[in-house]
């Protein structure tokens, strides 16, 4: 679990890692599990693959430890390999996104539980394509701005604008049909 | 009814917990990774002379750098083999177009002897029968 006095120096527990201290590197890996572990999941709605896919990048970080400079480099570090390799995996494997016919029935938009919401908008998330969703992602669970965003993931600022534009236009468009909400 | 999507993808995308060993499972396939790769990792590379060195610090690099010089080596010697066998046959080639430029002079020469020595002989001819011609009128 989480220990605070890890997340209270992050920057003894970073030198303290490079230096070769296992135990911060599991603090390390304790304070950013979360944010790796979520890219990765929303990416492909898949806990296994998410899981192993976390794994391998924090086993990325312990051998490239020494190229990182400070905690906040640490996580713009986890956040863009983590985001190029759910692109390679997805690449790789081919992965089948789930088409909006696969998403759930029609229902009654009243007292319609958060939950069901969430999970259906979750599910249409899926359906977006790979860089898209990837963008979504990272703008709506990390919070990120635009700008965050194309650093991150290489990719022009004026792209990431237009693929955040398109792709809320796709997911109103599919929640509506779907839940029938506007 | 109206809905808030931005509102509503946040707290769908929010962030999710990993499995409670997650961090156990990475320590574990940390301790299982091999000897020269952990210690690769705590040692700080400053220079790219030092990142390079690291890229052939592992075994099988050493031997394959160890090979590469070997080839290295032996093309080295090889090419020097070969070049100073072309300069050879070079040195040979304009030393026999010398010789041959010499045997062409002297050919000219002796073609421009023969000839004054023909000329002569043929003048000497003609005055023989020019006195003989005389004589006899």
């Amino acid at each position: 679990m989480h220990r605070p006095e890890s997340a209270a120096k992050p920057v003894e527990s970073l030198a303290r890692a490079k230096s070769g201290d296992e135990a911060a590197f599991a603090d390390l890996v304790r304070d950013h599990q979360t944010m790796v572990y979520s890219i990765a999941h929303h990416f492909f709605r898949d806990r296994a693959l998410a899981e192993d896919l976390a794994q391998e990048v924090f086993l990325h970080l312990f051998q490239n430890l020494a190229s990182i400079e400070s905690p906040a480099h640490l996580k713009f570090w986890l956040r863009k390999v983590t985001s190029h390799r759910c692109i390679d995996y997805s690449r790789r494997q081919k992965m089948k996104t789930i088409s909006v016919d696969e998403a759930p029935e029609p229902v009654s938009m009243f007292d319609l539980p958060d939950a069901m919401m969430q999970s259906t908008l979750r599910r249409i998330v899926a359906t977006l394509p790979e860089k898209a969703r990837l963008v979504v992602t990272l703008r709506y669970q990390e919070d990120l701005d635009p700008t965050e965003i194309a650093e991150i993931i290489d990719m022009p600022l004026n792209t990431v604008k237009s693929h955040l534009r398109r792709s809320l236009v796709i997911l109103r468009e599919k929640v509506s049909r779907t839940l029938g909400v506007m | 009814m109206s809905f808030d999507l931005e509102k509503e993808l946040r707290q769908a995308l929010r962030r999710e917990e990993a499995s409670p060993d997650f961090t156990n499972r990475v320590m574990a396939r940390i301790a299982a990774l091999p000897a020269g790769i952990k210690q690769e990792k705590s040692r700080e590379k400053t220079g790219w002379w030092e990142k390079l060195a690291e890229f052939f610090r592992p075994a099988p690099m050493k031997w394959a750098m160890a090979g590469a010089i070997v080839c290295l080596l032996m093309f080295a010697v090889l090419g020097l083999h070969r070049y100073r066998e072309h300069q050879r046959a070079i040195a040979e080639m304009a030393e026999g177009e010398r010789a041959k430029e010499q045997v062409m002079l002297a050919m000219k020469i002796a073609s421009a002897k023969l000839n004054v020595a023909q000329k002569k002989v043929q003048q000497s001819g003609e005055r023989e029968t020019e006195t003989k011609r005389a004589e006899r009128q």
